[in-house]
């Protein structure tokens, strides 16, 4: 079953400037792959990813970015919902995000554990699918 | 019949004086009235330092071409080169071109170099200016290059631009060595970049392909 999760925090401003520090970066142009290594972590506005390594897969024309794929441990901090989860594939032409492996979502006092986030940034709309619990105004500490 | 004659002949013998004399004037003027001659600026030539010149021996625009192992042409040209302490040289202005047979050019300028033929190493030093085929423009202090090899080492700090993005790492290392020959760039020693996407309308773009 699927819970229906409200994004609002996570809303993205497109325009917004990307910082992005890690310890190494590799960038392929023939895979049109770039890969960060490391501590990643990427500013977009009040969103914050952290991960120890991030993918950044570009389109067929090389410029513009398709994918960002964060793996082996990912949390996104926004202004009012923090989401953890092992693994995290963001997509930018349609501003899809997928996030899998344990996630827990945390917005404000209740706290949403399931297997899978599927979250539409644009329009700050989500589904938590498999297995979901729902926690409210628990102790910080209690996880599923 | 005869007074005629006499003056002619009379006006010959004057004629026969006066027209030589007139010779002799004309052509002493030649040498009287000539320009002076200043035998000092009559050879232009260079200032150049002679002694200077023989004491080190160099060459002007110094080439050396040369085909790396992943077959990219390697063309070192540079504006002089002289003989260093040891079997290499170094070089001013260099200027370094590194050309795959697709035909994307990475360029480095500097300003000196020393190149080591025998060991078949090449370093550029000072005001390191890199520009990849990708489009980046990068800048450093060193930069390092094998000779048969297409691999460009930066050790130290270097920095980066390309439209909307700007970056700086510990160091760098560029080879050739992805799929289809391109090149891979892999920045090391903490990575810092900032990107600007150009149009607010363009989805939120992270990095763009160097």
């Amino acid at each position: 079953q699927g819970t229906s999760v409200g994004f609002s925090g996570l809303k993205q401003d497109p325009g917004a400037p990307v910082e992005v520090t890690s310890e190494t970066l590799s960038i392929d142009r023939d895979a049109g792959l770039a890969i960060l290594e490391g501590e990643v972590l990427v500013i977009q506005g009040e969103m914050r990813l952290t991960a120890p390594r991030v993918e950044v897969i570009y389109g067929t024309e090389g410029q513009q970015i398709k994918e960002i794929h964060a793996q082996g441990g990912v949390t996104i901090v926004t202004a009012a919902d923090a989401a953890e989860a092992r693994e995290a594939r963001y997509d930018v032409a349609t501003g899809g995000l997928v996030m899998s492996g344990d996630v827990l979502l945390t917005q404000g006092p209740s706290t949403i554990a399931g297997e899978r986030l599927v979250a539409d940034l644009r329009s700050g709309t989500g589904r938590m699918e498999g297995r979901v619990k729902t926690l409210f105004n628990t102790e910080p500490k209690a996880g599923n | 019949m005869r007074k005629r004659d006499k003056a002619h002949s009379r006006l010959v013998s004057l004629l026969k004086v006066g027209l030589p004399l007139t010779a002799l004037a004309l052509l002493s003027t030649v040498f009287l009235l000539a320009r002076t001659l200043d035998p000092e600026d009559a050879l232009p030539w260079a200032t150049v330092d002679i002694e200077e010149l023989l004491r080190d021996p160099r060459l002007t625009a110094p080439q050396y071409a040369g085909v790396t192992e992943e077959g990219d042409e390697i063309l070192f040209t540079a504006a002089r080169a002289w003989p260093g302490a040891a079997t290499g040289a170094h070089a001013a202005e260099p200027v370094l071109r590194l050309i795959s047979p697709a035909g994307e050019e990475t360029r480095a300028v500097a300003e000196t170099a020393r190149i080591e033929p025998t060991a078949g190493e090449l370093t550029l030093q000072t005001a390191v200016q890199l520009t990849t085929a990708g489009g980046y423009l990068m800048t450093t202090e060193k930069l390092d290059l094998k000779l048969d090899r297409s691999a460009l080492t930066a050790p130290g700090e270097i920095r980066a631009e390309a439209p909307g993005t700007q970056l700086e790492a510990g160091s760098m290392q560029l080879t050739r060595t992805g799929a289809k020959g391109g090149e891979v760039v892999v920045f090391k020693g903490g990575v810092r970049l900032l990107y600007q996407p150009q149009s607010a309308s363009s989805p939120s773009a992270p990095p763009s392909a160097p």
